[in-house]
C-alpha cells in the first residue's frame, strides 16, 4: 500500500522534515487543514487550495428512476457531489510529466498487451480509413500517372529545344507534348533559362534535367488536377451539347405535326366547343336509323364503333380519342347529323357513329380535305344556332 | 473560500503563526504534487484520495468533417472523496 499510496503518517513525516517543524505542529496543521476544508465546503461549497486545486460541491438535482425489478417509479434524492478541479498548472504537469508511470510500476509484462491492442486498433482504423478512402484513391491514381507523364514531357522538352539544331523531327514530335504542359511551363523558372541558352548546347543540357525533376514534382499534383478538371469540364459540356441537340431534334419532329395542325386551325378557325348536354332519355331505337347518302356528301362505309353520348361527353373529345385531333369532330357530326340537331346540345344516350376515316380525310395538308373540313365546319356552326 | 481564508482559519484553529501555516501549506502541496508526479496516490485524511488515472488513447470522429483523429493516452488527476464526507455534507 505504501508503494502506491502516500498515507497519512507518511505525509506527516515528510511534511515535518521538509518544513522543518515538529511532528506535533504538523499534525495540528494537517488536522486543522482537513477540518477547515470540510468546514469550508459546508459553508461556501467551495474551497480553493493554491498549489493543488479547488474542491467544490456540485448540486445534483433529484431525478426519477425505475426499480428494474418491480418497475416501480422512484425518485433518487438530490445530493451534493464533491468535485475536485486541479489547478491548470498542476493538471498540465500531471498530464505531461507522468508518462504512464503507473503502468511501469505495476507490471512490465502488462505493457505488451496494451501495445498489441493499440496496434490492432490502429490496423482497424487504417482498414476503415482505407474503405472510406478507396474511391478517392482510385480517382487519384490516373491523376498521378498523368502528372508523371506531364513531368516526363517537361523533362524531355528542354532537351528538345537544345537538340533543335541537330534534328527537326524529334522537336516536331515533342512540341505538342510541351504544349500540353503549357500552364506548368509558365510557372517554371527553369524552362525559360533553357530557351535562352540553346546556343550553348553543352551547358544547359546537364543543368536542366537535374533541376527539373525537383521543381516540377512539387507543382505536379495541382497541375495535373487542373488538367483533369479541364478535361472533365470539356467532356461535360460536350455531353450537354449533344443531349441538347438530341432533345431539340426530338422536339422538332414531335412538334412539327402539332405545329402544322395548329397553323391549319389558325387558317380555318374552329370555335370552342361548348356543348351543353341536356339530360333526357332517348329511345334506343334511334341507333338503327340509317345515314343519309346525299350524293355530294361523304359516305362513311366503315364504322369503328357506335358510342352512346353520355354526360360530359363532347364530339371534339371523341374526335380526339379516335382520330387524334379535335378538329375532326366535324366528321362525327356529319356522320350523325341525321339525328343530331345541334352539335352543342346532344341528348344523353344518343348513339354516335364513329366512322373510319381515310388517310386523305385526315390529311390536313391536302387542299381538298381542308375544303371539306371547312364546309362541314360551316354546316356544324349553322346547326349550332338551331 | 480562498486560500487566504483557509490559512487564516487554520491559524486561528491551531494557534500557529500565520507565516508558519502558510509555509506548511505550501510544503504540503509541494509534497502532494511530487508524490502525484511519481504516480502515487495521496490520501487526504477525512477528505479523500487524490490519484492519477490513466486515460486510454481513443479515436474520435469530428462530427462535421468526419475527420478521424486519435487522442493520445494521458494521465489525469482524479479525486475520490471519502464516503463519510459525502454523507456528512448531505445530512443537512
Amino acid at each position: 500500500m505504501s508503494d502506491s499510496k502516500l498515507g497519512k503518517s507518511e505525509l506527516r513525516r515528510a511534511l515535518a522534515a521538509r518544513a522543518g517543524s515538529t511532528e506535533q505542529e504538523t499534525k495540528l496543521f494537517l488536522d486543522a487543514l482537513n477540518a477547515q476544508i470540510r468546514e469550508g465546503l459546508k459553508q461556501d461549497k467551495q474551497v480553493k487550495v493554491n498549489g493543488i486545486g479547488t474542491f467544490r460541491l456540485q448540486n445534483m438535482a433529484p431525478r426519477e428512476s425505475m426499480n428494474i425489478n418491480t418497475g416501480e417509479r422512484i425518485t433518487i434524492k438530490g445530493y451534493e457531489k464533491i468535485v475536485f478541479a486541479p489547478e491548470a498548472g498542476v493538471k498540465e504537469l500531471i498530464e505531461h510529466n507522468t508518462p504512464m508511470k503507473k503502468k511501469n510500476a505495476k507490471q512490465v509484462t502488462d505493457e505488451i498487451n496494451p501495445l498489441e491492442k493499440l496496434g490492432e486498433q490502429a490496423d482497424e482504423i487504417v482498414g476503415i480509413l482505407a474503405d472510406l478512402g478507396q474511391s478517392p484513391a482510385e480517382e487519384e491514381k490516373p491523376k498521378k500517372t498523368k502528372g508523371r507523364k506531364a513531368a516526363a514531357a517537361k523533362a524531355v522538352e528542354p532537351k528538345a529545344e537544345t537538340v533543335e539544331l541537330k534534328a527537326e523531327k524529334p522537336k516536331a514530335r515533342k512540341q505538342p507534348a510541351a504544349k500540353q504542359a503549357k500552364p506548368a511551363e509558365q510557372a517554371e523558372p527553369t524552362t525559360p533559362a533553357g530557351q535562352t541558352e540553346p546556343v550553348i548546347p553543352a551547358e544547359p543540357q546537364p543543368a536542366a534535367p537535374v533541376e527539373l525533376p525537383e521543381a516540377p514534382k512539387a507543382q505536379e499534383a495541382p497541375k495535373s488536377e487542373e488538367k483533369k478538371e479541364k478535361n472533365h469540364f470539356l467532356r461535360d459540356t460536350l455531353i450537354c451539347v449533344i443531349i441538347l441537340l438530341l432533345l431539340l431534334l426530338v422536339g422538332y419532329f414531335f412538334l412539327r405535326s402539332q405545329i402544322s395542325n395548329w397553323l391549319d386551325s389558325l387558317n380555318n378557325p374552329q370555335p370552342a366547343q361548348t356543348e351543353v348536354v341536356v339530360e333526357a332519355e332517348e329511345p334506343a331505337t334511334a341507333v338503327e336509323t340509317a345515314a343519309p347518302a346525299v350524293p355530294e356528301e361523304i359516305v362513311y362505309d366503315k364504322l369503328i364503333t357506335t358510342e352512346r353520348m353520355h354526360r360530359h361527353s363532347r364530339l371534339a373529345w371523341m374526335a380526339f380519342r379516335y382520330y387524334g385531333d379535335k378538329q375532326f369532330w366535324v366528321y362525327l357530326y356529319d356522320a350523325n347529323k341525321d339525328h343530331i340537331v345541334n352539335p352543342d346540345k346532344i341528348v344523353v344516350g344518343t348513339p354516335i357513329r364513329v366512322p373510319q376515316l381515310t388517310k386523305e380525310q385526315m390529311d390536313t395538308t391536302l387542299p381538298a380535305t381542308r375544303a371539306t373540313l371547312q364546309r362541314l365546319l360551316e354546316q356544324g356552326e349553322e346547326a349550332k344556332k338551331k | 473560500m480562498l486560500t487566504k481564508d483557509l490559512i487564516n482559519r487554520i491559524a486561528g484553529a491551531t494557534g500557529l503563526p500565520k507565516k508558519q501555516v502558510e509555509h506548511l501549506l505550501a510544503t504540503h502541496n509541494a509534497i502532494i504534487r511530487e508524490t502525484l508526479m511519481d504516480g502515487k496516490a495521496v490520501q487526504l485524511p477525512g477528505l479523500g484520495t487524490l490519484e492519477i488515472k490513466e486515460r486510454k488513447e481513443r479515436a474520435i470522429v469530428h462530427p462535421r468533417t468526419g475527420e478521424r483523429t486519435v487522442i493520445p493516452a494521458k494521465n489525469q488527476l482524479a479525486f475520490r472523496p471519502v464516503v463519510n464526507l459525502k454523507n456528512e455534507l448531505n445530512k443537512q
